[in-house]
């Protein structure tokens, strides 16, 4: 008789994902979704990824602003432009 | 079935729903049938039995945070309280879970067979272990909802297949999978625009380091052209520089008394900007107090005033002059002009002589020549008509007629001529006295000028001068304050060729600085850039990190999609036999006498999923069909049943017996006959509690079980004491 019982459901999956993929990373970030989904549910697991790319994102939006800062410090000062010429009146001789 | 399995004992709950005054009931070891009307409390009982092992009703909406529809609101107390007995070959095992209205939370008390009792959370964890199975499982396995009959025959595949997933046990991975996938697009999105961001902040970059280069060297070159070595171009020189220009500052400022700020060198190239406006404003100082200075000690507004005395003084006494030349000029025409008026009315007495003498002249003229006239008109007298004495008239008219031409004559045009020379010199002296009258008057004026001129021209010269001598102090005052603006000029330009000194020394400094600003711009962009170029950047671990996480939950999503089907497969293999079975005696179709599920996944929003297909089957012919599409309500539900209770004694858990709510809807009286037999072949080894209002049902079971082999209860309801169990047979 198999085993339909939920309780190690998640044991299974995390027996497979150690197979599937050697990569510690992917472990760790099925812990971390696994611990969030017995938590909060799947609104959690979606909570943990965009953790996860928030911080992403503000670690390469931080470092971004670090390179267009040395961009601007090094790149030429842009000149003002000139002021246009006031263009000349017309006027009517009819 | 294993004979430790738990079965239900007694029930006592009070305040519960429907429940509001304590009842108390036993359950049969085999079959207990609670049998009422709707709405009498069947479902509040059965719900008790739910919560009382769970702490929670699934099909039951939370109508606040407190959790209040669960309490009656009629119980006095305002709780709820449910406890049942569970036994097994160790014994009684006790649950009680109570709740008051307003509690968020509900308390637990767990007593076991071995006499342990457990309260709180620990209560939870020790029912765990004593049911052997999740919320989840209950209803997979013990409880037949009407909802989850409903979930099966529903004509909505979604539905139908979240079912069937939770039936199958596999609907936390696909709850699971749902979370996944939705995170999957949020993740490319955010990978897609930061490579992006990276792409075009390192193509600036790249650009700017071009920029700079060029700059840099420019500046390199414009530096060598003021004579600037390679060598010089460091910050050391800068700091030397600086030194220098604030000791040639704090020198200018002791001559010039100025109060400059204190100056300091700068730390660092950035200190340039603001050590450079110091200097500036040292200068201005210096300029400002010397311009103070220099104003207070003008001379050029003295030495106008000095020029503009000597100027005025010198005209006014030259006008004096020429009025005494035209005095003196008239003294020598006329004497002293103070006795012109004298000399006038002389020559006014001698025009009246003269005149006088004229007259006198023209009366002896006519006299004269009344006599000739006489002579001549009287030829024979011979005697004076006046004395009557004899005359010699020939002789007297010969003297008379030679004194009329002669003498008469002769002493008046000498009378005229006179007059004449008396009236001319009578217009000389009227013309002199103007003249003299004007030039005294004009005289006075200038003097009276050159008096106030004199007093004026006093104040520019110190010492105490005669008038004489006031205008060579003037003079000598302006030769003095000609000297002392020299001086002043002097000193100026003096200051101003140390300003430009420090003017350019700075404008080295500034050469320096902007080499070094443009190198040190130069050098960080392309370390930032080569720092890029080698993949080590926090941007490109973090987007690969990012890429990892994208490969991670893909990774995940297709382990858990196939835990999930394989889950799913197993579980209708295994019970598919038990299905059929049950489904041919449930339904017993006359054409479709067999049943197959089948699972196969399907792709919905980039993640696979179970769909599950039920088809009848006809052994006579072989032609099979899907479920949904041939058969009546009735029969899908014989199929629900069917698949239920084949999963009832396939799963394994501790708990021996299974609740029914409301099992027959819509089965005719051959249907219900067939689900009586399949539960009466059920009760030996698993306990049934059948909730129902159908009547025929209920009868059906009283008569194919022998009397001890179950109760019968039967439900009433009013709103003052809630459920009551009226009746009960068996």
């Amino acid at each position: 008789v198999p085993e339909l019982t939920t309780g190690s459901i998640f044991d299974d999956v995390d027996a497979k994902i150690s197979v599937a993929s050697p990569d510690e990373d992917t472990r760790t970030l099925w812990a971390e979704i696994r611990a969030a989904f017995d938590e909060g549910g799947p609104s959690a697991v979606k909570g943990v990824i965009d953790d996860r790319v928030k911080q992403s994102r503000l670690a390469v939006e931080k470092d971004l602003k670090q390179v267009r800062s040395v961009t601007k410090s090094a790149a030429p000062k842009k000149k003002a432009p000139a002021k246009k010429a006031a263009a000349h009146k017309r006027t009517t001789t009819r | 079935m294993s004979a430790q399995r738990l079965r239900l004992v007694r029930l006592r709950a009070e305040g519960f729903r429907g429940i509001c005054d304590p009842i108390d009931f036993d359950f049969h070891q085999q079959t207990t049938v609670l049998s009422a009307p709707n709405g009498s409390g069947k479902t509040s009982i059965l719900g008790a039995i739910e919560w009382a092992l769970f702490g929670e009703l699934r099909y039951q909406p939370k109508e606040n945070a407190t959790n209040d529809e669960l309490v009656n609101i009629r119980h006095r107390a305002q709780s709820a309280t449910v406890t049942i007995d569970l036994e097994s070959d160790e014994g009684i095992a006790s649950i009680t879970r109570s709740k008051k209205a307003g509690k968020r939370a509900a308390e637990a008390i767990v007593q076991l067979p071995n006499g342990e009792e457990y309260v709180g959370s620990e209560a939870n964890t020790a029912l765990f272990r004593l049911l052997g199975l999740t919320f989840e499982d209950f209803y997979r396995a013990v409880y037949l909802h009407q909802e989850s009959i409903r979930g099966l025959l529903t004509d909505d595949p979604r539905v139908r297949n979240e079912a069937l997933d939770r039936l199958f046990g596999v609907e936390k991975l696909r709850d699971m999978l749902k979370a996944l996938s939705g995170s999957t697009k949020p993740v490319r999105d955010a990978l897609d625009k930061l490579e992006k961001s990276q792409s075009t902040a390192v193509a600036r970059l790249t650009g700017a380091v071009g920029q700079v280069e060029e700059q840099r060297q420019r500046a390199l070159d414009d530096a060598k052209k003021r004579g600037l070595s390679e060598a010089d171009l460091t910050f050391e020189e800068v700091a030397q520089l600086a030194r220098q220009v604030i000791d040639n500052l704090e020198t200018l400022a002791a001559a010039t008394d100025a109060p400059i700020k204190e100056q300091s060198e700068p730390e660092d190239t950035d200190g340039v900007d603001s050590y450079s406006r110091r200097v500036t404003e040292a200068i201005k100082v210096i300029r400002q107090t010397a311009t103070t200075a220099a104003i207070a000690a003008n001379t050029s507004k003295e030495i106008a005033n000095v020029d503009g005395a000597l100027t005025t003084l010198g005209r006014v006494s030259d006008l004096l002059g020429d009025v005494g030349k035209s005095l003196t000029e008239l003294r020598e025409t006329f004497g002293d002009p103070s006795t012109l008026d004298e000399q006038k009315a002389i020559a006014q007495a001698a025009v009246q002589r003269f005149r006088e003498a004229q007259e006198k002249l023209d009366i002896s003229e006519r006299i004269v020549q009344d006599t000739l006239t006489y002579l001549h008109a009287s030829a024979d007298e011979n005697n004076c008509p006046a004395c009557r004495q004899e005359i010699e008239r020939d002789e007297l008219i010969g003297r008379l007629e030679g004194n009329l031409t002669g003498e008469i004559r002769t002493e008046r045009e000498a009378a005229h001529t006179a007059e004449t020379e008396q009236q001319r010199k009578i217009g000389d002296l009227d013309a002199a006295i103007t003249k003299r009258d004007r030039l005294l008057k004009e005289s006075q004026q200038h003097t009276d000028q050159v008096t106030q001129e004199r007093c004026a021209a006093r104040e520019f010269v110190t010492a105490d001068v005669s008038d004489d001598q006031l205008l060579d102090a003037l003079e000598a005052q302006k030769g003095k304050l000609f000297q002392q603006a020299s001086t002043v000029d002097s000193e100026r330009n003096k200051r101003e060729e140390q300003i430009e000194a420090i003017q350019t020394l700075m404008g080295r400094l500034r050469e320096i600085t902007r080499f070094l600003e443009l190198d040190a711009n130069y050098q960080e962009a392309s370390s930032r850039l080569g720092k890029d170029d080698e993949d080590s950047s926090v941007a490109d671990q973090q987007i690969e990190s990012l890429s990892r996480l994208e490969n991670g939950i893909r990774t995940i999503a297709e382990v858990v999609t196939t835990e999930a089907s394989t889950r799913a497969r197993d579980a209708v293999d295994s019970a598919q036999i038990e299905i059929a079975k049950l489904y041919k005696e449930l339904c017993n179709h006359p054409y479709f006498d067999d049943i197959q599920i089948s699972v196969e996944s399907q792709l919905v929003s980039g993640i696979e999923r179970n769909n599950y297909f039920i088809r009848t089957h006809s052994s006579t012919d072989n032609r099979q069909t899907l479920a949904s599409s041939r058969l009546s309500t009735a029969q899908m539900n014989c199929v629900a049943l069917s698949v239920y209770l084949a999963l009832a004694t396939q799963l394994q858990h501790n708990l021996g017996f299974v609740i029914l709510d409301d099992p027959s809807q819509n089965l005719d009286t051959e249907h219900k006959q067939a689900l009586v037999g399949i539960l009466s072949r059920l009760a030996p080894q698993l306990q049934v509690l059948v909730g129902t209002q159908d009547s025929e049902l209920d009868e059906l079971i009283g008569n194919a079980s022998a009397k001890e082999s179950f109760h019968r209860r039967r439900l009433s309801w009013s709103p003052q004491h809630g459920s009551a169990v009226v009746a009960e047979d068996g």
